[in-house]
C-alpha cells in the first residue's frame, strides 16, 4: 500500500517534521476534521507506548573492557593493511565466482543445454543420412566407370 | 531525549583525529560518549544482559577497526548507529536468539494480558511500553528498526536516511509501511488500546 500524501502529510505532523507554518495548519485541520484527529492519534499511540519504555544504559567499568580488547587488536597501520588485503580477498573471489560463472554458462552452451549452443546431436535424422550415404557411393561408382575415371 | 556524556571541549571529529593517530583516551572518550545510546539501541533488540553487552563491545571493537574508513560525510553518531543496528540484526538472525525472543515474547503478552484486571482500565505506562515493545518484535527486521530508530531512539528522517543508506523518500513511505503493520497487529492483539472513532482527545505530542 502507498501512502497517500495526507497520510506522508499526518506522520511529518506527528513526527515533527514539518514546518511551525505547516504544523500549524496541519493543527487547525485536525479541528474541523475529526477524522484526520483520529488517524493522528493512531498515530500516536505508539510514540506513547515507545515513551514508557525503561532505558537501558551501559553498565560500570564498560569503557575499560572495551578498551582492554582495542589493546589486543593489531596496530592502526596494521588494521588498514588487513582492510587493503581483505578488499584484495573480496575482489579476487568475486573475479573467481564470475569466472566461475562464465566458465559454467559456457560448459553448458557447449554440451548444448542453452538455446542455440552447439549440440553433438546429428543435425539430420540417420535415415536421410543414409541416402546421401547411398547417393555420393553410386555418384564415386559412375564417376570410376565413365571414361575419363576409369583411366 | 538524550543524556550524552558531555565533553564539549573536544569535538567527534577531533577525537576520532586522535584515534587515528594512537590515542588511546580519545577512543576510551568516544566509547563514554555514545555507549548509553548504543546499549539503549541493543537493547530494542537484544533482553539478555550478558549478551546485549558483548554485542555493545563488538560494535565498539567495529568501530575502532573500521574507524579509518569514517568518511565525515555524515554524523559520526549515525556511523555507529549503523554499525549497532547491522550488529543487532545479525544477532536476531541467528536461529537460537530468534526462538528464544519468540518465546519471550509469548511470555510478555501472556502476563500483560493476566495482569490487567480490568481491561477497561487505563494502562500504565510500563504495560503499555511492554505491549508496544512485544508487537514491534513481531514485525519483520526493516519495519522493526525504523520504528525503533524513530520511535525509541527519536532520529529524524535525515538521520535515519543516513544510518540506513537510504533516500529520505524511502524513510518516510517504509515508516508509514512500518506503523501500518504495528497498527494492524495492534487491532488484532489489542484492539481495546486502539482509539475509539469519535472519541479522539487530539493534540500534538
Amino acid at each position: 500500500m502507498s501512502p497517500s500524501n495526507d497520510d506522508l502529510l499526518i506522520q511529518r505532523y506527528v513526527d515533527g517534521e514539518l514546518s511551525e507554518g505547516d504544523a500549524a495548519a496541519v493543527a487547525a485541520r485536525m479541528l474541523r476534521e475529526p477524522a484526520l484527529r483520529e488517524r493522528v492519534e493512531g498515530l500516536e499511540l505508539l510514540s506513547r507506548g515507545a515513551g514508557g519504555d525503561a532505558p537501558v544504559a551501559a553498565p560500570p567499568g564498560f569503557t575499560a573492557k572495551v578498551l582492554a580488547e582495542v589493546r589486543r587488536l593489531p596496530a592502526r597501520a596494521e588494521l588498514q593493511q588487513l582492510d587493503v588485503a581483505m578488499g584484495a580477498v573480496r575482489l579476487c573471489s568475486r573475479v573467481l565466482l564470475a569466472a566461475a560463472l562464465v566458465l559454467g554458462v559456457g560448459l553448458a552452451w557447449h554440451a548444448g543445454l542453452l538455446d542455440g549452443g552447439r549440440s553433438g546431436a546429428l543435425e539430420a535424422a540417420p535415415g536421410t543420412i543414409e541416402q546421401e550415404m547411398e547417393r555420393l557411393d553410386q555418384l564415386i561408382l559412375q564417376s570410376m566407370e565413365s571414361p575419363q575415371g576409369g583411366k | 531525549m538524550f543524556a550524552l556524556k558531555q565533553r564539549p571541549e573536544t569535538s567527534d571529529p577531533d577525537l576520532i583525529a586522535a584515534v587515528l593517530d594512537g590515542s588511546e583516551a580519545a577512543f576510551g572518550a568516544l566509547v563514554d560518549r555514545y555507549q548509553d545510546r548504543v546499549f539503549r539501541l541493543l537493547g530494542r533488540y537484544c533482553r539478555d544482559a550478558v549478551e546485549r553487552e558483548d554485542l555493545a563491545q563488538e560494535v565498539f571493537l567495529k568501530v575502532f577497526r573500521k574507524l579509518h574508513t569514517f568518511k565525515h560525510d555524515s554524523q559520526f553518531f549515525t556511523w555507529v548507529y549503523r554499525i549497532a543496528v547491522n550488529a543487532a540484526t545479525d544477532h536476531l538472525s541467528r536461529a537460537s536468539t530468534r526462538r528464544l525472543r519468540l518465546v519471550e515474547d509469548a511470555e510478555v503478552f501472556h502476563r500483560a494480558d493476566e495482569d490487567r484486571e480490568n481491561p477497561t482500565a487505563p494502562l500504565e505506562a510500563e504495560e503499555l511500553a511492554q505491549i508496544t515493545r512485544a508487537v514491534i518484535d513481531q514485525l519483520p527486521e526493516k519495519f522493526r528498526t525504523i520504528l525503533v530508530l524513530r520511535e525509541f531512539e527519536g532520529l529524524s528522517y535525515t538521520e535515519i536516511a543516513a544510518v540506513l543508506d537510504c533516500q529520505l523518500g524511502t524513510v518516510e513511505s517504509r515508516l508509514f509501511r512500518a506503523r501500518k503493520r504495528f497498527k494492524d497487529a495492534m487491532s488484532q492483539q489489542h484492539p481495546e488500546l486502539l482509539p475509539v472513532a469519535g472519541a479522539g482527545r487530539g493534540g500534538r505530542r
